[in-house]
């Protein structure tokens, strides 16, 4: 298949050894690249139950088809890998373009592994690998790390980094790449921080060979302009991330006070217009006509962000209605090396711990000085710090709260308040990673839509079949903020790879690569008791706006669980049955993930 | 009756030149469908129509003095 390069690069952190192996095409034949290629390494490499902060576990940072040509919005990188979050399979994208830099290096994929003696820097030009001794920059911030080997090296390298969090192992700890664009997720970050790997640096000059470039370039630009700089997608042009706190406000569904209430008094100082008003900037990734990043500058802090997702969960939810507090937290997260979702949630417990009186942690909802003191001391570990550095799960098992403790198989929820989208509250239970919003987004048929949010009804199949597309989607490392069709994935990627496929094979990849990820989390102990939410969610009612009154009656998400599981030929324990693996060409795996 | 009106993001087009938030006279009776369709938005290109600061149904008949906002598709999150 064209548009690969063929070779995977393997680098040995241990012995500082490097070398260069044959991409597996068959199983980029399956799999294709990104998440589901990278799921695929990992699912071989890993043996069950190995340590996420050992030095058996692996990196993958992984690649797409698309990666490196005028597809449009195909530049983020997944990067792969066992979440010490969570114990799951992890898989995590960044944008950016260091995506490209390493397929013009001439890899579709790298796999990192082992523990490096002390602190490194892995620098990667083309074909050549070299270990550089990072002592001096072990302690530093992302920003601080980026500005040094640019500086260095030159501003050509796009870097891959951690901040004193990943270095002190906190479970949620991101990886940074352009200063601002994060793989926030489930504790990346952390794993880096265990190989001693304090950055990536990477830089390639070489090309992509695709099928039929005239055709692929057609399509692209047609693509750019009649699917892509259009009304229906270019709000991310426009307003980016932030008009979702006015979607969200709306539909009751925006998380406050650690998920109290769906509506916000001082929604406003956080939506959109707020956020355009401090703007200074917008930035692209490579590849995208969109250019979602917002860059701004407010009184406390220069960032590109706040995204959705910060001003929910770091903000409304953590009752911050104050921009520029927002932007500085995370401003000091993006440094720091840590998720601002997880972060968010972290804080957000620790003031409703200390509201109910479980345990007082001296910080209260809507207090800024003190909310502005916490991301250092998770990254340190130091004061509180120590404490809400273990995550909600774990901060629930020691100090109560379990009844609020808004975490799913230990990640901490994202910005969307389930009980007012209940399809995305099975989303939240059954994505790999935890309580995550990457792997369906119900929330803009139900909540934000026309669909009725306050029933199960159809809502399994809605799950499913967004799950699969996203699955898919992220293989090819594409973009969520292109709402690209089935179709036109089918011919930009037939134009790549010089093969004719049709839309019903790529569903079948999308089904395919989730399957694969249930697999790996199967294999290491996780059933259908590790799909449930936080009790507050069928016990407590919502108290205003359209979400006035409403929680998810338990014998109605457990119909729904049990619906979601039949329609997808699964056990009544959440196992994928054999007559579903054999159809999805898993059953050898299946075997030996013990099924 | 008098209502104000927010278009966001790609639809603050629909409202001409200045501003996309705008006061407009229509007829009693309206309703938000029937709005949307006056100023000239495409049905399918909207997500959500919210009234007074909650989201609403497309049905629903306004009432002077409504603060209407409207809303684009958006994909992500």
């Amino acid at each position: 298949m064209k548009s690969y390069q063929g070779v995977v690069l393997r680098i040995d952190l241990t012995n500082q050894t490097s070398r260069r192996e044959e991409l597996n095409r068959e199983w980029a034949r399956q799999f294709w690249g990104g998440k589901g290629l990278g799921y695929r390494y990992l699912f071989a490499e890993l043996a069950p139950g190995t340590d996420p902060l050992g030095p058996d576990n692996k990196l993958i940072l992984a690649t797409g088809p698309f990666t490196g040509t005028p597809v449009p919005c195909s530049g983020k990188l997944t990067i792969v890998t066992r979440s010490p979050a969570t114990g799951t399979v992890l898989d995590c994208s960044v944008g950016g373009a260091i995506a490209g830099e390493i397929k013009y290096a001439g890899y579709d994929l790298v796999i990192l592994e082992g523990r490096a003696p002390f602190p490194v820097v892995v620098r990667i030009e083309d074909d050549r690998v070299a270990f550089e001794p990072a002592g001096d920059l072990w302690g530093l911030g992302t920003h601080a790390v980026e500005h040094q080997l640019t500086d260095k090296w030159g501003a050509e390298y796009r870097i891959l980094s951690i901040g004193p969090a990943g270095e002190n192992l906190v479970p949620f700890a991101c990886i940074t790449s352009e200063l601002y664009r994060q793989a926030g997720r489930g504790g990346v970050g952390t794993v880096m921080g265990a190989k001693n790997l304090k950055a990536v640096a990477v830089r390639g000059t070489g090309g992509v060979r695709v099928a039929d470039a005239a055709r692929l370039m057609d399509l692209a630009l047609k693509a750019l302009r009649s699917d892509v700089l259009t009304d229906t997608n270019l709000w991310a042009y426009t307003d980016g991330t932030p008009m979702i706190v006015e979607l969200s406000q709306n539909a009751g569904i925006l998380p406050t006070r650690n998920f109290q209430d769906g509506t916000f008094a001082d929604f406003a100082k956080l939506s959109s217009p707020a956020v355009q008003a401090a703007r200074m900037a917008k930035k692209a990734c490579l590849s995208c006509g969109l250019g979602c990043g917002n860059y701004i500058r407010t009184g406390r802090a220069a960032v590109e962000g706040p995204e959705y997702e910060t001003l929910a969960v770091a903000g409304a939810n953590c009752g911050i209605g104050d921009l520029e507090a927002v932007a500085a937290f995370n401003a000091a997260c993006d440094d720091l090396g840590l998720d601002t979702i997880s972060a968010g949630g972290v804080v957000a417990f620790a003031m409703e711990l200390t509201e109910k009186g479980l345990h007082d942690f001296g910080i209260t909802f809507g207090d800024v000085e003190r909310y502005l003191e916490i991301p250092d001391l998770i990254a340190r570990r130091k004061g509180i710090g120590a404490e809400l550095a273990a995550g909600v799960k774990k901060m629930a098992e020691r100090f109560g709260g379990a009844e609020f403790a808004m975490q799913i198989k230990g990640l901490e929820f994202p910005g969307y308040e389930p009980r007012g989208s209940w399809a995305m509250a099975l989303a939240y239970a059954t994505a790999p990673r935890g309580a995550c919003h990457m792997s369906a987004w119900p929330v803009a048929e139900e909540a934000y839509g026309s669909r009725d949010p306050f029933t199960i009804e159809g809502k399994a199949e809605l799950v499913r079949n967004l799950q699969h597309y996203n699955a898919f989607k992220f293989s090819l490392s594409l973009c969520d903020f292109w709402a690209v069709s089935w179709e036109t994935m089918a011919e930009l990627l037939s134009a790549a790879v010089g093969e004719d496929l049709a839309a019903e094979e790529l569903q079948l990849a999308g089904e395919r690569i989730f399957n694969l990820a249930r697999l790996f989390n199967v294999r290491e102990g996780f059933s259908a008791r590790d799909d449930n939410v936080p009790p507050r969610l069928v016990k407590d009612a919502l108290p205003s706006g359209a979400t006035a009154g409403k929680l998810i009656p338990p014998d109605r998400y457990a119909a729904m669980l049990k619906e979601y599981y039949e329609l997808r030929g699964w056990t009544d324990d959440g196992r994928p049955a054999s007559v579903k693996l054999e159809e999805l060409g898993l059953a050898e795996l299946g075997r030996k993930a013990g099924l | 009756m008098r209502l104000t009106v927010k278009l966001w993001g790609p639809l603050a087009k629909y409202a001409g030149a200045g501003t996309a938030e705008f006061i407009v006279d229509v007829p009693a009776g309206t309703t938000v469908d029937a709005l949307i369709g006056l100023l000239g938005v495409p049905a399918e290109y909207v997500l959500m129509a919210a009234v007074n600061g909650t989201k609403s149904e497309r049905d629903r008949v306004l009432r002077d003095g409504d603060v209407v906002h409207v809303l684009p598709l958006v994909a992500g999150g």
